[in-house]
């Protein structure tokens, strides 16, 4: 017996290193490669009137105390305080209309993460654990859906099995120590390797489903965690001090550029949270001088982010979408903060089969409602699905498999909005 | 289905109804009429039965609201859709007919069709909904004759029952169409050897019937009479399916089942070798005794009872150690503590301010119903909130009226407070609350709205609620439950063994819901102590002799029992959290976290105790295997690992190694 191994020859005898040049390489032919999602999550509900759908000519009690200039693309006016997304925004596309009847945190959330509105009775699976899932596959152990740092209750697996749901990495990006949970290597991990091997080999096989899954997932685990090159691409000090200042000196910022490289290296879906859009009081301050400040962390890190994507080469075949379960009221309150309002909000869209410079419906002068092209969460379910070239008329199934169809009759494409 | 091949079969039990019919039903809506539009496919779900219809003509789905079809198809237009003077010109038939309107659906009827013909027949008798006396459809079955089934309806018309036979009208499926199928004129056609389920729908209600084909005719088993009675059930299932159960379990294995499952965590090497030199007979009962006497045990139910009613384990999650979750913990411990029945334990969270927590977070009403509804009776009556189903039982109206029961109290015009009302969502229209008829036993009047509810669980539907823990506790015991989907009880999802979950739930009853007794009754029986191992070139799952409870379904540990394992083995408190639920997640946890390695360095750990006092290398490999994976090395195992530790410079630092390697394995994650 052998009871130390070297980890090269650890992951040669795992027949993983075939696979391990072109990993990382955008170098592949744009056509061949599979479209990937990035989601990036305001978490609280992103106020539309304060970001991406100002109202200059409204009332001050609307308007608010944070100013609107028009951008580079004819009639969408952004607040001032995002001057470089407002540089870009010929470039992005704009839902301007969505509205939804869910004006609650875990219901509206639910409403857009998952295309349905809350079902008593079925917890539907998020878009990201969708994406052309079929499990986890021996040759190709990078996890195809990555949550930074965590995931909403409402963007995991749903009805679908765990191993749909995201690995969630289970740290902020955006901190100097910031390690992948559990990640790096155990010298143990290494060591008693070959013994676990002999171990379960010894135990006459796998017995069940969960035993084989077992197997399959301690293998994803120990590719990711001993071969450097994979470990790699969850490491943001890689890049250059410029591309990471260009990102912005914060979680949001980091969490982007770490989607960026986890997009390249092949992971299919990536959901990004930011926490703390939920402004009911002082929404001027959250908004604008806060640690960091929330508008410029958003357009640092989305400005960034598509800048980079799309000197990579990468903006064709990555979606990436910016969205929160709603808007916020018109009117601002007593605390000078807005609170929820579903009838009205805006999403930001750039990338993979979404027609640039477009925008989508406009609200009234108070920002209350839609008053063109209303268009509710499922109808952007059922278009970014088919942005990502996703077969549609696929039907999923339920533990106890009832079958349901992976987009429904009543759901709408957002024609507008796709190439 | 094919709408054509569809078609076909309703001509031909057409000329069947024309037949046989009694000649003053033959117009009746509801029970002659509607059917046929249902078996036509007119009212599924993707024509005119969908939620808004199609082409503004909307059906009930599968014909479930006849009043509601009889409505649309003789009143709205104005009554456009049919022509009384020229019944053959009426919108309704013209639009499907060959050489008709235009139909979206397709052509469907041609002149000489008996469905026509049949149509045309009611129209011309001036499209009644009713004639002659009111006949109420009160039951419905099955029965078959060979590779037949037949559809039996009992119509009731003033006292007087009439049996008719009704299966050109009914709708049949199978829950399983590998292995048989059913067409629309009752023939059954089996495709592969296993069970499935004919079922079959009429008007408000359905029947199911059994049909087998073995997998193995040859397979006899002789049970002896004097078995435990769930063998003698188990054992007669499985003969008459073609299986063999599978072998009884190691014996170290059937002592870490009943030490996990019984008191969370695995017998110590003192408690297994007690275990093995225990005299067979009542080896298992005597050590279930024991274990069901200790503080682990009390704990681990209250775990297991808490799951049940949805109250998550605690743990490192800050969403789980709120105020509300941490005192329904404590609820449940104490209940276990004081040895309480599942009934009174059901009784408190419905009446008492301790225990109430659990559901009363929930504001909306029927959130709360659908909560008693899913934890106490199995069943997932949420199902009609939105519209009524087509499998289910339960109507919107009686989610409803049931939900009505469960707004708070509100302050009375005189003082005090009365009994909260419900409003109909939208109309704003009071509700009034009515019990969902799980029998026929007679609710007690006047009732305060919480004593309602526990008389319907515990006294009304106590064989649902029995039914209900019973699948439950055995899913705990065997780690799967028979009717998969625990909180889904319907007659169109049936238990794997009915004969078995009968004979649970009749002991749960009888023995007036205690735990122990129960879970005694089931830990004694070979079912329990059935092995998992798959046949040696076998498939690993999904076969007959795993879908079928032949033999076990080893089931990975969950993420608490998982460390808790590794503390208990180890003998020392760890500091680190559960493992996350997320399947590669929890693999990077076993292996990185630093868990084990750090429970392996912690002084006085059972790892370094074996290493510490035992000199001999083999004996040190013996106790190691005994300690983690409770069993004893096997020859092979022995002869690839004694060597390195009788080589090693430094025997413990070997030890570890090996310990880590045992502690992260497949067998000691799961539970065989």
């Amino acid at each position: 017996m052998q009871p130390t191994m070297k980890r090269r020859q650890f992951l040669t005898s795992m027949g993983a290193l075939p696979f391990l040049p072109g990993l990382l390489s955008a170098n592949q032919s744009s056509s061949q490669k599979k479209r990937s999602l990035i989601v990036i999550w305001l978490d609280g509900g992103m106020s539309h009137i304060d970001t991406f759908d100002g109202k200059p000519e409204a009332p001050a009690n609307i308007r608010g105390d944070l100013v609107s200039k028009e951008s580079s693309l004819e009639g969408v006016f952004l607040s001032q305080h995002l001057p470089r997304i407002s540089k870009q925004m010929h470039k992005l596309s704009l839902v301007r209309s969505l509205t939804s009847p869910e004006g609650n945190h875990d219901r509206g959330s639910c409403y857009m993460l998952t295309g349905r509105r809350p079902n008593p009775v079925l917890t539907y699976p998020s878009i990201g654990s969708l994406l052309g899932q079929t499990g986890t596959r021996l040759d190709h152990p990078i996890p195809p859906y990555v949550a930074i740092p965590d995931a909403h209750y409402y963007a995991r697996s749903g009805f679908l099995p765990l191993a749909h749901g995201p690995f969630e990495l289970g740290g902020s990006p955006g901190v100097k120590d910031f390690k992948v949970r559990n990640l790096i290597p155990s010298p143990e991990m290494t060591q008693a390797a070959q013994l676990l091997k002999q171990v379960d080999a010894l135990d006459g096989g796998p017995r069940s489903q969960s035993e084989v899954a077992r197997d399959q997932f301690l293998h994803q685990a120990q590719y990711l965690s001993l071969n450097p090159e994979v470990r790699g691409m969850f490491d943001i000090t890689k890049e250059p001090v410029e591309t990471r200042l260009n990102y912005g000196r914060h979680e949001l910022g980091a969490s982007c550029l770490l989607a960026r490289r986890l997009v390249q290296g092949g992971v299919k879906s990536v959901f990004v949270r930011s926490k703390g859009w939920d402004h009911h009081r002082d929404i001027l301050n959250a908004m604008t001088y806060g640690f960091p400040p929330k508008l410029e962390a958003l357009d640092l890190a989305v400005s960034a982010l598509h800048e980079d994507l799309e000197r990579k080469g990468l903006l064709e075949n990555t979606l990436v979408v910016v969205a929160s379960e709603f808007g916020r009221t018109p009117r601002i309150n007593a605390s000078g903060g807005r609170d929820h309002w579903s009838r009205a909000s805006s999403v930001l869209l750039f990338g993979a089969g979404i027609k640039p410079g477009t925008v989508v419906g406009e609200t009234d002068s108070k920002g209350e409602a839609p008053i063109v092209d209303p268009v509710s969460p499922a109808d952007l379910f059922y278009t970014i699905l088919e942005a990502l070239n996703e077969k549609t008329e696929r039907t999923l199934h339920t533990a106890d498999g009832r079958p349901i169809p992976l987009v429904e009759g009543s759901m709408k494409r957002i024609e507008s909005l796709l190439i | 289905m094919r709408p054509s091949f569809q078609f076909l079969f309703v001509i031909a039990s057409l000329m069947a109804v024309t037949g046989n019919a009694q000649d003053e039903q033959r117009f009746q809506f509801a029970h002659r009429i509607s059917p046929l539009l249902a078996k036509a496919g007119c009212s599924a779900a993707e024509c005119h039965g969908g939620a808004t219809g199609q082409g503004g003509f909307k059906l009930s789905l599968f014909a479930d609201d006849p009043q509601l079809d009889y409505e649309a198809i003789t009143q709205e237009l104005d009554g456009r859709r049919i022509d009384l003077l020229n019944p053959e010109q009426s919108l309704f038939l013209k639009k499907p007919m060959r050489n008709g309107l235009k139909h979206k659906g397709g052509r469907l009827i041609r002149e000489d069709d008996s469905l026509h013909k049949a149509l045309v027949a009611w129209i011309e008798n001036g499209a009644p909904y009713q004639q002659g006396a009111t006949e109420l459809l009160t039951d419905l079955s099955l029965k078959t004759n060979g590779d037949e089934v037949r559809v039996m309806a009992t119509f009731n018309s003033q006292g007087k029952r009439r049996p008719e036979d009704i299966t050109h009208l009914a709708r049949l499926s199978s829950s399983n169409e590998q292995v048989a199928t059913v067409d629309d004129s009752g023939t059954i056609s089996m495709h592969s050897a296993g069970e499935a389920w004919i079922m079959a729908r009429y008007g408000h209600l359905s029947a199911r019937l059994a049909v087998q084909r073995s997998f193995n005719e040859s397979i006899q088993q002789t049970v002896s009479s004097d078995s435990h009675p769930l063998d003698i059930a188990w054992k007669q299932r499985l003969t008459k399916l073609g299986l063999e159960p599978a072998k009884k379990a190691p014996m170290s294995t059937v002592a870490r089942r009943l030490h996990f499952d019984l008191t969370g965590r695995p017998p110590s090497p003192f408690e297994l070798n007690r275990f093995l030199n225990h005299s067979s007979t009542d080896r298992i009962s005597d050590t279930a005794d024991r274990l069901m006497m200790t503080k682990a045990f009390k704990t681990t139910f209250a775990r297991h009872i808490g799951a049940i009613f949805e109250v998550p384990e605690a743990s490192n999650d800050p969403r789980n150690s709120n105020q509300r979750n941490n005192r329904l913990r404590a609820f449940f411990l104490k209940s276990l503590e004081q040895d309480q029945p599942l009934d009174t334990i059901t009784r408190n969270i419905l009446l008492t301010s301790e225990a109430s927590a659990a559901w009363k977070h929930l504001s909306d009403p029927r959130d709360r119903a659908e909560y008693v509804g899913r934890t106490m009776l199995g069943m997932r009556i949420g199902c009609a909130r939105c519209h009524n189903h087509p499998l289910d039982r339960w109507t919107q109206q009686e989610h409803l009226q049931f939900s009505a029961f469960f707004s708070d109290p509100r302050p009375a015009p005189g003082g005090g407070m009365m009994e909260g009302r419900f409003f109909l969502p939208g109309s704003g229209a009071a509700i009034t609350p009515v019990l969902l008829p799980l029998s026929d036993r007679q609710a007690p009047q006047k009732a305060a709205h919480n004593e309602s509810i526990a008389w319907l669980v515990l006294e009304g539907g106590e064989d649902t609620f029995a039914r209900n823990m019973a699948n439950r506790l055995f899913g705990i015991l065997s780690g799967r439950p028979l009717v998969d989907q625990p909180d889904d009880h319907r007659l169109t999802n049936p238990a794997v063994h009915e004969p078995v979950l009968e004979l649970l739930s009749t002991h749960l009853k009888k023995h007036r819901y205690d735990l122990r007794s129960f879970v005694k009754f089931v830990v004694t029986s070979d079912l329990y102590a059935a092995s998992s191992k798959p046949p040696s070139g076998g498939q690993v799952s999904g076969d007959p002799e795993e879908t079928y409870f032949a033999r076990r379904t080893a089931k990975a540990l969950s993420s608490q029992q998982y460390k808790r394992a590794i503390e208990h083995v180890l003998g020392v408190s760890l500091p680190h959290a559960a493992p996350p639920d997320s399947p590669l997640a929890r693999q990077l946890y076993v292996m990185n976290s630093g868990i084990i390695q750090e429970g392996l360095k912690a002084p006085g750990n059972q790892v370094d105790a074996i290493f510490d006092f035992q000199p001999n290398p083999k004996q040190q490999l013996i106790e190691l295997y005994q300690l983690v994976l409770s069993r004893n090395p096997r020859q092979d195992e022995i002869r690839s690992f004694l060597p390195t530790l009788e080589k090693a410079q430094a025997p413990v630092e070997a030890g570890r190694q090996l310990a880590f390697a045992l502690l992260a394995s497949r067998e000691f994650g799961s539970l065989r």
